[in-house]
């Protein structure tokens, strides 16, 4: 059964790391829906979060081969309940004076903020699960959005544990 | 001159697009800080926006061969002035008694949100520019970080025109 999939990584940060990781899924023919990587505190060390869609036994020999990589320090595949996953988003939709009230209103009632405002225009920042985030893009597609940029998902575990 | 570029990429979403791009990179002895990935709105494309550090003067050259890549639809620079740059990062930090109300204090100066809170943990979501994430990582470090994700730079061009 081909569904979502959430790895998340820690690495070692040097050239080249990225390009075998990708390699990986690319050999395999999985498509990666969301990539994130970004330094962890000292900057010798990346965190990765990886979202893709595939069979679970596809995504396991997966992990295995990841966790063989000599610059991958631990692989693991997260089931939503134990950890947290959120996403960032801006969205730029088209403004004009008969539906700026309204806009305005799904921003206030997603607690989403609004970072630019031009006379035909609005930039929208929200933060939350994916669905939210996909209800809210819902509701401004009607409006005209001119483009879209989101983070993808990110993952941290509940509790004082690590990833 | 080595500096960080912000360069926004729109590429069709499958598989191996992200290998090639990266490739580009890695020959140049390019390392990548940052690289958000995730598909726009239909799903046929993807938008990947990617920090990098290197020498100024073949940035030109890797985003004209970027540019080059069937599968890149476009490719461009971006320099901070009209463009939006945001970034998301969740913190998980050590708790005690003693110390939860400061942390608090910074949670709310900082306009973060507490999104998991235990007896000896807590996990905070900011979102905002770089700089005041780093200042706020840099609060935080006294107080022990387990774990750090951050979703990397995003961007976004201010006004109707698209990025």
């Amino acid at each position: 059964m081909s569904r979502s999939h959430v790895l998340s990584l820690t690495v070692v940060n040097k050239a080249g790391v990225l390009s075998r990781l990708i390699q990986v899924f690319a050999r395999r023919g999985f498509n990666i829906d969301s990539l994130i990587v970004s330094p962890e505190m000292d900057g010798r060390f990346s965190r990765i979060t990886i979202t893709a869609q595939g069979s679970s036994e596809g995504i396991e020999q997966i992990v295995h081969q990841i966790g063989k990589l000599v610059d991958v320090l631990h692989c693991t595949e997260h089931a939503d309940r134990k950890s947290i996953v959120k996403e960032f988003a801006m969205v730029k939709v088209r403004l004009n004076p008969a539906n700026r009230t309204e806009i305005l209103q799904f921003v206030d009632h997603f607690k989403a903020r609004t970072v630019d405002l031009s006379t035909d225009s609005l930039v929208i920042e929200a933060t939350g699960k994916t669905e939210k985030i996909d209800s809210l893009i819902e509701m401004l597609r009607p409006h005209g959005i001119i483009e879209l940029v989101r983070s993808g998902k990110m993952l941290m575990a509940r509790g004082s544990g690590n990833t | 001159m080595s500096k960080q570029h912000i360069l926004s990429l729109y590429a069709v979403n499958k598989p191996g697009v992200l290998m090639r791009i990266f490739q580009i990179f890695a020959r140049r002895g390019y390392n990548v800080d940052s690289i958000v990935a995730s598909p726009e709105m239909d799903g046929k494309y993807s938008r990947v926006t990617i920090a990098a550090q290197g020498d100024s003067s073949n940035v030109d050259q890797i985003v004209q061969q970027l540019a080059k890549l069937v599968d890149v639809v476009h490719c461009e620079e971006h320099t901070g002035g009209r463009s939006i740059i945001k970034e998301m990062a969740l913190i998980k930090v050590l708790l005690a008694p003693e110390t939860r109300a400061e942390l608090l204090q910074i949670v709310e100066h900082f306009k973060g949100k507490t999104v998991d809170l235990t007896p000896s943990s807590l996990i905070i979501q900011v979102d905002g520019d770089t700089d005041k994430i780093d200042a706020m990582i840099g609060l935080l470090r006294q107080h022990q970080i387990v774990e750090l994700v951050r979703s990397g730079k995003m961007l976004m061009a201010r006004g109707e025109t698209k990025t």
